[in-house]
């Protein structure tokens, strides 16, 4: 007993610890058996088998072999001859069906099924989930896989039962509203058991989880852009009816790049199982790739009906429709496809898919620079957001393949019709209405893709086209048949273009919008003195059809502008209306039209055609206006103003002046067509008549009398200033029984020429302001005032004046009329009385010295004003024609001027200029002060002279030692051996001064260069200097050829081979270079002028009077002296020349003591110093001359 | 006809300039080009072939060359018309070009007539012009266009040539 307890105990150790054994059948280990049959155990744990033979020594030669392969002898030993046992430690993971462990022998073989695997994890994570809230689904996750079978049980205490549901991971129960749940899972298998928590579900654990919905077709159309998707609602698995929301997706198939995504909602039918269908617009023409669609649902129930966790149900497989880059067409195509029509505004995408075996290089829609799309290898496409109108033409869209084919599409991009606007219809003759609008924004679509409208009627639903704006219709344009007895009604005009249509409506009276066409043919037909008749048709019939007419009647004045309304009654077309026109003013040109309306007004007809009537003449309304002028002589002089129009009615063919002399009954009369005359009368009073004739009679009389002979010269002129534009006039009245005043002016009396004006006056007025075109400002004028008395006009007062004062327009003519050497006297003259354009008030002087034009005036009070602000002196007195400036300088220039001022301002500057003389005390001292200056500096320099005549002497002009007079020459060993012309040895003459003297020619040359170098310098001139003073002034002519080259010196550089004549005793000159150049030039030979040049040149040493220069001298002499030549060389010693500076250093000991031409800026060195010691060769401190430059590289070659 | 053609071909660039123009992008690019449309009775201009034929036979076998290209140009100019008519309605300037090029260029394939039946030269067998570009897409049209305002540059440069290289030879 005791034994099986302990049997009991290991055995349940060993299965607690995870170790299981299926005990075999035949564990004692029976011939031609395994120990075990089936092992079940878990990973990693390790077991033996045995397996028993039933032939000898079998287990010396068994082979075991495991999952196929054959195990080493090692893993197993031989218990017996016929019993083997096997080791298998750590096992691993097996297969789920587990992995065969074989021995044999021979023909003996024996198989065990070893699987291993995992005790179960505790069940966690319960989730209940229904789909039709008729049956709920619990399900648990699991933990680790076991690899074997697990089982599980499904306890519930509500009611209290057990389930097992084998290896099912999940139970399915009744669902119950508002029922908790509660579940415990039991997991069980071989190698172990575990129960899991009791989970509890309440209902808002529970999850709502749709059926996947069914996808049923996708299809295309009907446009290229619409996508149609149907699927099954599947209404009939579910217990209750319920909102589902569905989620469609359509994503690019090739890509797998989601377009876009969108809901729709239904209400589940239970009953069956509806079929639902959505379309979805596609920016892409779908034709361009390939579109897949995908379909799930969830709940859209609120949470108070179910207040679970709502889930998506799963995707529903995808469905595809092709596009045209999977087919196998082989000519490439654009879409959308040429001529469709797009809305402006919005996103589309253009794509262009190759044929088979093609593909694109560029696609471009217009000019657009868009990103390409890779839709597929035969597909691109371009994105356009906000698309802009097409041009009239459209918008290209250009496809080009690998192989250079074009394909390309044209597409019309543009608006809807817009709301027709302004609309408004009227009729012209009631049987027609004619309705216009304005289209609103342009479409820009044309030619059959354009907006086409139409007028209907809403109620009968007629429909009339309608027109395009044009030339002849500004506006868009429909017309709409009246018919009889409907007068109104309600329009709509609708457009319509492949992009959409648009209306608006109106409502109409036809009685309220009649518009009558204007009257025509409108003519004269009579007229009597001021009555006129018209007539006119009508354009149309207009038979029983009350019109206004308006008649417009303007003078040809523009003075009157009359208008009559008529109310006539239409007739037949060409009927005549006719009206009379009265109360027309005789003799005026009448322009006369007229204009319909309807009797319930709308809006005017154009005017009809204009005429213009005269209207017959009359006799002259009124009598002339008359005045009088009386000459001293008794001239008398009648003036009458012309009729106007208006009062003469008519043309005025002639005046009839009678006079009569008072107390006589003899008249004269005349008849004139001018408008005065003159005439001459005795100093007797007159009457004198005027009167005006035209062709229908005479004017009233006018009387004017003319008093007998008074003296009126004593009313003198009163100066008066107008105001402006004209006069301020006022007169006491004379006689109180006065027939009333006359204002007479004139610019200039005096003037014969002068044209008479006048103003009349009533008897009760004593001021006027005149006015009148005819004045001007700047003028003169005189007036006259006349009392009008039984007798005649009287003379009251006389004036004079302008309107406006201006400045004169002339300066006064200015002179000098005495000169002093202090003061001048200035006088001028008086300005035209047409240029004074004003009442010269005064004066203003200005003067000024005469510094220069620009100089400011100074005026006379002494200020210095700017010449803007001067104050001049300013004579006050219009009658002054003179003036003294006083307190001048004398000898001095002054300018003068002259202003005349009116109260219109100051007239323009006359400018003389005067210089006033000198003093006469100033003209002796000028002349004797430096007489006297010079004869005293004379007598001082005489005096000085004479007391140091002895030192000037010495200093100046020493006497010449005469040699003669010589001792070396009286000593006669000097002479003994010696040639006769030596008179000195030039070794005693230790300070000498070299005299170069130059022949003519040479200085020409050098003149020469010298105009073209140096202008400043007058080289001729120092030559000549050179030559007749024979100064030691040393001229170089450095023309001489180069030593190196030609070998040849100047003769005159014999003389200062000797070794007793320093450098430094030799003058210099001025230094000079550029003539160097030139004559040192390669191939400047030793020709034969040169050779003149040279001798005439000859440089000669005063020191050498012995050896007397020969000026001129043959070339064979010369050629004989050059090589004996040991003289000074110019400085064309090249190779010692700096040529980077560009400056002459200052002067070094080296070359101070070198002699030069005057017109040389070489210094001369002697040739035995650049002969036998370079060190004495002018180096880097030499003169740097630039002017040897060129030659540089000649003598550079020669050095190398 | 000389002169004709040197009329009709200083105008011929303003044409294209001014069809291209109205098309919009990409025909208004600068120095745009269309590879080569099959256009029926309208043939691209053959490339010199050297002085190998004599030369009267050359001069002839040109001038008929010339004669059926400017029928069918003519031809094809009023189909172009007529399609820019709808496509650019408002386009005046261009229709008005047309018309006087289609105009112009029968007059110069009547005087070429002439000239080659003079030189004893049957009149052409009625060659079987294209019926045009009836119910072809728009961008058939443009482009079809374009193509026949080209190439009948290409057709007068040649015969300008051709017809200066007459004269000079025969004057």
């Amino acid at each position: 007993m005791k034994l099986w307890v302990l049997f009991g105990f290991v055995l349940l150790t060993l299965l607690s610890s995870g170790y299981h054994m299926a005990i075999a059948q035949n564990a004692v280990g029976h011939c031609g058996s395994m120990s075990t049959k089936i092992l079940i155990a878990n990973v990693n744990s390790s077991h033996n088998i045995t397996c028993y033979f039933c032939g000898s020594d079998a287990a010396d030669q068994v082979e075991w072999k495991y999952a196929g392969n054959l195990l080493p002898s090692s893993y197993y030993t031989k218990v017996t001859s016929s019993v083997s046992m096997v080791s298998l430690q750590n096992l691993g993971l097996t297969s789920r069906e587990g992995e065969n462990l074989t021995c044999t022998f021979k023909t003996e073989s024996y198989t065990a099924s070893v699987k291993t695997g995992y005790p179960p994890e505790a069940p966690r994570d319960l989730e209940c989930v229904t789909q039709n809230f008729g049956k709920i689904k619990c399900s648990w996750n699991t933990g680790r896989d076991t690899n074997i079978e697990t089982n599980y049980t499904v306890c519930s205490w509500l009611p209290d039962s057990c389930i097992e549901v084998g290896t099912k991971t999940f139970i399915e129960r009744d669902f119950v509203a508002f029922q908790d749940l509660q579940l415990q899972i039991i997991a069980v298998n071989k190698l172990g058991i575990q129960t899991s928590e009791q989970f509890r579900k309440v209902e808002h654990d529970i999850v709502f989880q749709p059926y996947t919905p069914e996808l049923l077709k996708v299809l295309k159309g009907p446009t290229d852009f619409q996508l149609t998707v149907e699927w099954n609602e599947g209404g009939t698995k579910y217990g209750v009816g319920l909102e589902l929301i569905f989620e469609i997706q359509v994503f690019l198939s090739h890509t797998m790049q989601e377009v876009w995504t969108g809901n729709y909602s239904s209400t589940v039918d239970i009953s069956h199982d509806k079929i639902l269908q959505f379309n979805w617009t596609s920016d892409m023409p779908l034709q361009c790739t390939a579109h897949s669609v995908r379909i799930r649902a969830i709940s859209g129930e609120s949470e108070i009906l179910f207040s679970g966790v709502k889930a998506w149900s799963d995707w529903s497989p995808a469905l595809t429709i092709e596009g045209l880059d999977t087919f196998n067409q082989t000519k490439g195509k654009i879409y959308p496809v040429d001529g469709t029509v797009l809305k402006a505004g919005s996103s589309l995408t253009f794509c262009c898919v190759a044929g088979q075996g093609k593909r694109i290089d560029k696609l471009y829609f217009s000019d657009l620079n868009a990103t390409v799309i890779e839709l597929s290898d035969r597909s691109q496409a371009i994105k356009v957001q906000n698309v802009t109108p097409s041009i009239e033409s459209g918008t290209n869209v250009i496809c080009i393949t690998n192989v250079l084919v074009y394909e390309g599409a044209v597409i019309y991009i543009g608006y809807p019709p817009d709301l027709p606007r302004n609309l408004s219809c009227e009729t012209r003759d009631l049987q027609t209405l004619n309705c216009t609008f304005e289209p609103g924004r342009s479409t820009s679509l044309v030619s059959k893709r354009r907006t086409r409208y139409s007028i209907i009627d809403r109620s009968s639903k007629i429909t009339s086209p309608c027109e395009e704006a044009s030339k002849i219709h500004p506006h868009y344009w429909c017309s709409f048949p009246i018919s009889n007895g409907n007068d109104i009604y309600n329009l709509s005009v609708h457009g319509k273009n492949p992009l959409g249509e648009a209306q608006s409506h109106i409502t109409v009276d036809v009685t309220h919008v009649f518009h009558p066409y204007a009257p025509h043919q409108l003519r004269e037909e009579a007229k009597i003195l001021t009555s006129l008749n018209v007539s006119w048709s009508d354009q149309i019939d207009y038979t029983g059809i009350t019109l206004l007419c308006e008649m417009e009647i303007r003078d040809h004045l523009g003075s009157s502008n009359m208008s009559y309304n008529y109310s006539v009654i239409g007739g037949l077309k060409d009927a005549r209306h006719i009206v009379t026109l009265d109360n027309l003013r005789p003799n005026t040109r009448y322009s006369i039209q007229a204009r319909y309306s309807a009797q319930r007004f709308w809006k005017w007809s154009k005017w009809s055609n204009l005429i213009n009537v005269v209207t017959e003449q009359a006799a002259p309304s009124t009598s002339l206006n008359v005045w009088r002028k009386i000459m001293p002589n008794r001239t008398v002089t009648i003036y009458w103003k012309p009729l106007s129009d208006a009062e003469a009615n008519g043309h005025i063919l002639s005046y009839n002046v009678t006079w009569m002399k008072i107390g006589s009954n003899s008249s004269t009369t005349v008849e004139m067509s001018m408008s005065s005359i003159a005439i001459d009368l005795d100093e007797a009073a007159y009457v004198i008549t005027v009167i005006a004739r035209n062709s229908a009679g005479t004017s009233p009389p006018s009387v004017i009398r003319i008093p007998p002979h008074t003296n009126d010269e004593h009313v003198g002129y009163i100066k008066t200033s107008g105001t402006g534009d004209g006069f301020n006039v006022t007169w006491l009245r004379q006689e109180v029984e006065n027939c009333g005043y006359t204002v007479e002016w004139c610019q200039n009396l005096s003037n014969s020429t002068c044209n008479v004006d006048w103003q009349k006056f009533p008897s009760n007025v004593t001021s006027a302001i005149i006015k009148s075109d005819n004045l001007q400002v700047g003028v003169l004028y005189m007036l006259e005032v006349h009392e009008c008395r039984d007798g005649g006009d009287y003379l009251l007062k006389r004036l004079v004046g302008y309107t406006r004062e201006l400045a004169p327009a002339e300066a006064p003519n200015l002179d000098i009329e005495e000169t002093t050497s202090d003061s001048v006297l200035i006088k001028w003259s008086d300005i035209p009385v047409d240029k004074q354009r004003g009442f010269i008030q005064g004066f203003k002087i200005y003067y000024s010295k005469l510094y220069n034009e620009s100089a400011a005036f100074k005026p006379v009070g002494g200020q210095k004003l700017n010449t803007n602000k001067l104050l001049p002196k300013i004579i006050n007195d219009s009658a002054t024609r003179t003036f003294k400036i006083g307190g001048l300088e004398p000898g001095t220039a002054y300018l003068v001027a002259l202003r005349a001022y009116t109260r219109g301002g100051d007239s323009p500057r006359r400018d003389v200029t005067v210089t006033t003389p000198n003093s006469p005390l100033a003209v002796i001292l000028g002349i004797t002060l430096p007489l006297v200056g010079i004869i005293t500096l004379g007598v001082i320099l005489s005096i000085f002279c004479y007391r140091k005549q002895e030192w000037i002497k010495e200093t100046f002009y020493p006497d010449i030692p005469d040699p003669n007079n010589s001792k070396v020459l009286q000593d006669g060993t000097f002479l003994q051996g010696v040639n006769s012309c030596k008179t000195l040895e030039p070794k005693d003459c230790t300070p000498s001064e070299v005299q170069v003297v130059e022949e003519k020619q040479i200085g020409f040359e050098i003149e020469k260069e010298v105009e073209v170098d140096d202008e400043t310098e007058v080289v001729p001139e120092d030559i000549s200097d050179a030559e007749t003073q024979s100064q030691g002034v040393l001229s170089y002519g450095p023309h001489s050829a180069p030593a190196e080259t030609s070998g040849k010196v100047n003769p005159a550089f014999e003389a200062m081979a000797s070794p007793t004549i320093y450098p430094s005793e030799v003058m210099y000159t001025s230094i000079r270079g550029p003539v160097y150049q030139q004559q040192e030039a390669p191939g400047t030979g030793p020709g034969t002028d040169e050779m003149e040049v040279i001798v005439k040149s000859g440089y000669q040493p005063q020191v050498h009077g012995g050896i007397a220069p020969t000026p001129v001298m043959e070339q064979s002499e010369v050629q004989e002296l050059m090589p004996r030549v040991n003289g000074y060389q110019p400085q064309a010693h090249r190779q010692s020349w700096s040529l980077d500076s560009v400056e002459f250093p200052p002067p070094e000991t080296d070359s101070i003591g070198s002699p030069t031409s005057i017109n040389s800026q070489a210094f001369l060195i002697p040739e035995r110093m650049l002969g036998a010691d370079h060190s004495l060769r002018p180096g880097v401190k030499m003169w740097s001359l630039p002017f040897f430059q060129n030659s540089r590289m000649s003598f550079d070659s020669n050095d190398s | 006809m000389l002169k004709m053609v040197q009329e009709l071909l200083h105008r011929s660039q303003h044409l294209v300039d001014l069809y291209k123009r109205q098309q919009g992008p990409p025909f208004n690019r600068p120095g745009f080009a269309m590879p080569g449309l099959s256009l029926r009775g309208l043939p691209e201009v053959p490339r010199a072939e050297g002085n190998q034929r004599e030369e009267a036979e050359d001069d002839e076998a040109r001038l008929q060359a010339e004669h059926e290209a400017y029928r069918g140009l003519a031809h094809y100019l009023r189909l172009v018309l007529d399609d820019q008519r709808e496509l650019n309605p408002s386009g005046q300037d261009l229709h008005q070009e047309l018309a006087y090029f289609a105009v112009n260029v029968e007059g110069l394939a009547v005087n070429l007539g002439l000239l080659l039946r003079a030189l004893g030269h049957e009149g052409p067998d009625g060659v079987h012009l294209g019926t045009g570009l009836t119910g072809a897409s728009d961008w058939d049209k443009k482009r079809a266009g374009l193509v026949v305002c080209t190439r009948g540059v290409q057709w007068l440069r040649a015969s300008e040539g051709d017809f200066s290289a007459l004269v000079s030879r025969y004057n």
